[in-house]
């Protein structure tokens, strides 16, 4: 149920991604609406806390653009270390399709026709025409 | 055995999230799947948390003062009161 554009300070993550974590965290559980909701808020206020943090981590190095370490550095001084070995496991994985990706693309570019061929080919097409074109020129 | 898969967050989102903050200009998108990770673990775990409460007081029903509860006991989670 997307909501239509409004105020960026509405966002939160959607009800039903919150609610499927909760099932999957404390499956024969009930848990009610008001409760459920606070979670939806909550998750809200971790992400502004973590990428705030994340940021200031950011700024103070070098770099422009917030890497995964930052966001790392910023568990660990935010006390949430205790994820961080699961979340290395997520970066890992990452990496690793990045690296499958770029090699699958590099096969791909190097299955077609290699550049010499290509020039010949263009050379010979070249002759054609010259020699389509004299006998034109013949027969006007 | 695969560890159980928690739900995945949609990016998407969680990106706009990161964005709506003025001071952050330019998050990687590893940076955004490594924080919608740590974000499900901390649903996973303040969940967990609040349903101690709920089962001391002999509830089956994890209800919202139980969030309460574990925010208030909780150093990590100050930054929720």
């Amino acid at each position: 149920m997307a909501s239509s554009s409004g105020n960026d300070d509405d966002l939160t993550i959607p009800r039903a991604a919150i609610n499927k974590m909760i099932k999957e965290t404390l499956p024969n559980v009930r848990v009610a609406n008001d409760a459920r909701e606070l979670v939806v808020n909550c998750c809200t206020e971790f992400i502004h806390l973590i990428s705030s943090e994340a940021n200031e981590i950011c700024n103070k190095s070098e770099k422009k653009t917030i890497s995964p370490e930052h966001v790392i550095q910023a568990l660990e001084s935010l006390g949430f270390g205790s994820y961080i070995s699961e979340v290395k496991d997520v970066l890992q994985e990452c990496k690793t399709v990045a690296l499958k990706r770029r090699k699958a693309s590099s096969r791909l570019e190097n299955l077609g026709i290699p550049e010499e061929e290509l020039l010949r080919q263009q050379q010979e097409l070249f002759a054609q025409v010259s020699e389509a074109m004299l006998v034109l020129m013949r027969l006007e | 055995p695969s560890p159980a898969r928690l739900a995945r967050l949609p990016l998407a989102r969680v990106k706009a999230l990161v964005k709506a903050d003025p001071d952050v200009t330019l998050a990687s998108q590893e940076a955004v799947f490594v924080l919608a990770r740590a974000t499900e673990l901390f649903v996973e775990t303040i969940a967990k948390d609040a349903y101690v409460y709920a089962q001391q007081g002999k509830r089956k029903t994890l209800q919202r003062k139980d969030l309460d509860n574990a925010i208030e006991a909780i150093d990590e989670f100050a930054f929720l009161e």
